[in-house]
Order: structure tokens, then C-alpha cells, then sequence
């Protein structure tokens, strides 16, 4: 039986290659502007286009192609019901009608862009969390918004809090497979029954669950404190961030990508 | 009665790099009324291992049959196979809900049957079972201590009235009179007639208290036997992580160095060893 014991979705996968190696800060950006360019075109044989800078870089990040499109498993449900509600709700030319249900050419055409739309950002996203560890990927983060310390933003304590939410995600899930097992080996019926009694049935691990979280926060604040950790002023890093010409190469063809795509698309 | 275990292997993330085999062949039994001390550092597959007993885990490949019903079956033979076996996991006083311990005793004999003749009677036997007595019942389970919590998460576990009982490293973070009173507890359990599975990195403890032993390193059964043949068996080849205790180190060394001493865990039985030996 398996509970939780699947990957994180998203979950960093070691390997040696050039867009691991990169500097977040280009692999971030560089997400943005590749998901710009998917919510900007219009054509439907520009997300093939899409799908192909999608391989490419797959191919590049040495991963394995399942392992990407597993990724996107949590959320075919919301694809497929955005797409059908805008393949039934949309007015434009009716092509079939039956009852009160009925597609239109237009439905037809916006139900397959939001799908792909959401496919394709479900899937770039993925690509940047398994090729970056969640270390990289708060430091990135933190660097990006570091400008608007000037105005006050709290862009350390939020990569911090970032940080800490994803260390501890994979922990959490461990534990409630941990106590959601225990409780089986006790008999507790977690999957059988009403919806409310299988809410009732929860709360043997929900209790524990709760406990050990607020543990855990507690031994955290205690272990960064007796560490002197005071936020972010004057801090240093250990391994600081390095800009690299690949990483200036690698945005500077994304950007002419992008653009040339944009541009097809406009064209088509 | 008996659980065997038939060519286990288990495999974490398979077909990821992140592929990490957890079991590997792994093959034993244990009776009803016996002791099995299953003994392995950490990452050596011990817990893994553990939840296999009472069908948590399903095996990949390889079977494991409790009283004969195998644990590969669909849902109402695990429950059956879960109330036999019952699983104490490690700190078990993380699993504690309710808000006495008489309801977190009375769970698990709800759970597999709804009505009960003597539902006080049971909470009572698991209770002084586990080495508390009566007046814990109105208490809240998480105002008790740490060894008292323990105490109650095996009550937990006992109340089922299962026919084997499996406990991952249960020692952990006890005191020394806590230790002794727990496997004081196991030994008498096992008198009753319980099957004892006792997952350990200690191999001092597995070697004086149960009556087989089952050394994992790495997924893989480097020996599996009473506790003279694993000692001989350890003497002879080393496994990485596990200290010998100290009587048997002392032997060993003895016998590296020519004295005609035996491999043995009492200390006057090592002391009379070499008297003999300096007095021929």
C-alpha cells in the first residue's frame, strides 16, 4: 500500500547538467519570460512551437522525460475541467448542440488554449523546481526582489519563510504518512465510509500532526536563535550567488527565442 | 502459527534516480511465542522491514504470509492481518490523540469491532500489560511523561489483542530503567504467548534477550539464528556499524591474540574462560 510515499511534486532531481548548473536568478527569469510568451500567443501551432523549447530543455536538464510529465499529474483534473468549461460556456458559432449543452467554434478554440496554457506553465514550473534546489531558488529569489529593500520589502524574511515552508514540506509529508500508518496498524479506517466520517476519521492524525508542527517551530526558532540568527542585516553568505557568462548566454537565447516565437505567432 | 517472509525485496522511487533498494531478498520466520530481534544500523532497511509485518507495505516482489494469509491480499484480509500483527512504530508517543487514555487505549478495539462486551476490562489488561496501572484512564495522555506516553502508545497497540507484536527500536530515548522495564515487558508478553519482532540497532540487547536474531546491512540478511550462532557468525566477519558488546570484543581479542576463550556475553563465564586458560 502507498500512502504518501510518491515524489514530492516538484521535487529537486540531482544531476549534472548545464541548467543545473545555472544561476537561479537566470533560470527564474528565464521561466517568467518563457510564460509570458506562453500567455501572449494566439495561435494554436505556436504551442507546438512551446512544447518543443519544452523537450529541448528537458533534454538539456538530463531528466528523464516521465519524470516531467508525471509532474503535471496533480493537475490534469483542473486542466481538463478549465478546458471544458470554457468548451461549453463560450458563445460564438455553434458547431454541436445536445439539450442545453452545446460547443462553439470558439468554445472549442479557448477550451484547448487554456489547457495548453496551463499545461505548459505547470510543466516550465516544474522544470525550474527540479532542476534548483529549494536553497538556490529562495537565494534567486531573494537576490531578484533585493532591490525593493529600499521601499521596505521584507525580501529576506520572505526567502527565508520560503525556504523553511520547502525544507519542510517533504518533512511534514513524512510524518503524516508516518502517523496516518500508525494509526492504521490501530485499526483507524481512513478511506472508507462518508465523506464527513472520513473527516471524523482524520482527526487521530490531524491531532498528532498538529503537535509535532508546532514542535518543530518551536525547536526551530530555538536552534536559529541560539545560532544568532537576527533577519537578514549584515548577513553574508557561505556560497554567494555567481553570475556566469553561460547564464548571460542562456537568457540572451531564451530572449531571442521567445521573441522569434512571439513574433511567428503574430505573423500566423 | 507463524509469520514468514519469502525473497522480500523493496524498492523506494523505483525508476527515478533517486532509486534506492530498501530490501533486498530478505527471508525469515518467526512463531508465536518466540523472540526475534531484528538488528541493523541506520538506512539498513530495519523500518522499511517493519512495516512489511502488518502489510503497511506490500512486498515488490517476494511474499509474506501471517498464520497463512499472505499479505499481498485485498483490503479485508490486511485488516484481519493488522489486527495479528500489532506494529508499535518508532516514538510511538507521537501518535497519541485523544483526550484521555482510556479513549486512546479503547481506539483500536472500536475500530475492529464496534461493540464490545468489556470494553473497560480490556482497557484495564492492556494497561497494567503495559506496566500502568488503572488510575492512568482519566488522565490526558499528553500531560504524562515521556516514559509514561510510551507506556500508553503500547497499551495502544496492545488493546487490539494482537497474536504478534512488532516494535521499531522502542528503546529509543528511554533511560536505563526505563529499557529494562519495557523488554521486562516484552519477555513477559512473549510468555503469554505473543510473537515479539524487536527492530534494534543495539545488538548487545537482541543478543540477550530474544531467541533469534536477524542481522540486515544494507537491505541484505548478513546472518539470520540463535543468539551463539549470530555472535560466532559476527565474531568472524564485521559489519559496518554494529559493535559487538564489550564482553565479546574483549573474547575476541583474546582469542586474536591465542587464548583459548569462547565467544560468549557473561562476564563470569569470560573471567572462569581465562582463569582456566592461565592455569593449564
Amino acid at each position: 500500500m502507498k500512502f504518501l510515499n510518491h515524489l514530492t511534486f516538484g521535487q529537486y532531481l540531482p544531476a549534472d547538467s548545464i541548467i543545473h548548473r545555472m544561476d537561479p536568478r537566470a533560470k527564474i527569469l528565464g521561466i517568467v519570460l518563457l510564460l509570458t510568451g506562453v500567455f501572449i500567443v494566439k495561435s494554436l501551432n505556436t504551442f507546438i512551437v512551446w512544447f518543443a523549447v519544452l523537450a529541448v530543455i528537458t533534454f538539456m536538464s538530463k531528466l528523464p522525460f516521465k519524470v516531467i510529465l508525471r509532474s503535471a499529474k496533480p493537475v490534469i483534473i483542473l486542466v481538463i475541467f478549465t478546458a471544458c468549461i470554457h468548451l461549453f460556456l463560450t458563445d460564438g458559432e455553434i458547431l454541436v448542440k445536445a439539450g442545453f449543452l452545446k460547443i462553439t467554434d470558439e468554445g472549442l478554440r479557448m477550451g484547448i488554449y487554456m489547457a495548453m496554457r496551463l499545461l505548459l506553465l505547470v510543466l516550465f514550473a516544474s522544470l525550474l523546481t527540479l532542476t534548483t534546489t529549494p536553497m538556490e531558488l529562495a537565494d534567486g529569489l531573494e537576490k531578484l526582489f533585493s532591490p525593493l529593500k529600499v521601499i521596505g520589502f521584507p525580501a529576506h524574511e520572505l526567502a527565508m519563510m520560503m525556504t523553511i515552508a520547502l525544507r519542510f514540506i517533504p518533512t511534514l509529508l513524512d510524518e503524516t504518512d508516518r502517523i496516518m500508518k500508525a494509526q492504521l496498524a490501530r485499526g483507524a479506517d481512513l478511506d472508507q465510509g462518508s465523506i464527513f466520517k472520513r473527516l471524523k476519521a482524520f482527526i487521530p492524525v490531524l491531532v498528532p500532526l498538529f503537535v509535532i508542527v508546532f514542535q518543530r517551530a518551536e525547536d526551530l526558532a530555538l536552534a536559529m536563535e541560539s545560532r544568532c540568527y537576527k533577519g537578514g542585516k549584515g548577513r553574508t553568505r557561505m556560497k554567494p550567488l555567481k553570475w556566469n557568462l553561460h547564464d548571460s548566454l542562456a537568457f540572451c537565447v531564451l530572449i531571442a527565442v521567445v521573441t522569434a516565437v512571439v513574433i511567428m505567432d503574430v505573423r500566423l | 502459527m507463524s509469520i514468514e517472509i519469502d525473497d522480500l525485496t523493496y524498492v523506494y522511487h523505483q525508476g527515478t534516480p533517486l532509486e534506492n533498494k530498501a530490501l533486498d531478498k530478505i527471508s525469515l520466520k518467526i512463531n508465536k511465542n518466540e523472540w526475534l530481534s531484528i538488528v541493523g544500523h541506520t538506512g539498513s532497511g530495519k523500518s522499511t522491514l517493519a512495516q512489511h509485518f502488518n502489510a503497511l507495505l506490500q512486498p515488490q516482489t517476494g511474499e509474506i504470509r501471517v498464520d497463512g494469509l499472505s499479505t499481498s491480499s485485498k483490503t479485508n484480509v490486511l485488516r484481519t492481518i493488522r489486527q495479528k500483527v500489532g506494529l508499535v512504530f518508532q516514538y510511538p508517543e507521537q501518535q497519541l490523540f485523544a483526550e484521555t487514555v482510556y479513549d486512546e487505549i479503547a481506539f483500536a478495539p472500536l475500530n475492529w469491532k464496534t461493540e464490545h462486551d468489556d470494553l473497560d476490562g480490556i482497557v484495564t489488561e492492556a494497561l497494567y500489560n503495559a506496566g500502568l496501572d488503572s488510575s492512568f484512564k482519566t488522565r490526558n495522555p499528553f500531560q504524562l511523561s515521556g516514559g509514561e506516553k510510551r507506556k500508553v502508545a503500547i497499551a495502544s497497540v496492545l488493546s487490539a489483542s494482537p497474536s504478534y507484536l512488532v516494535l521499531d527500536e522502542p528503546t529509543a530515548g528511554l533511560d536505563s530503567s526505563g529499557k529494562r522495564d519495557l523488554l521486562g515487558l516484552l519477555a513477559s508478553l512473549r510468555d503469554q504467548g505473543l510473537g515479539i519482532v524487536l527492530i534494534t540497532h543495539d545488538l548487545e540487547l537482541a543478543l540477550t534477550s530474544s531467541e533469534r536474531i536477524l542481522v540486515i546491512e544494507k537491505g541484505k540478511s548478513v546472518t539470520f539464528g540463535t543468539p551463539d550462532e549470530v555472535l560466532d557468525s559476527l565474531t568472524q566477519t564485521r559489519v559496518s556499524g554494529l559493535v559487538l558488546p564489550d564482553t565479546a570484543r574483549l573474547a575476541r581479542n583474546l582469542q586474536d591474540t591465542g587464548w583459548n576463550v569462547p565467544h560468549c556475553l557473561d562476564e563470569t563465564e569470560l573471567a572462569k574462560a581465562i582463569i582456566k586458560v592461565k592455569k593449564t
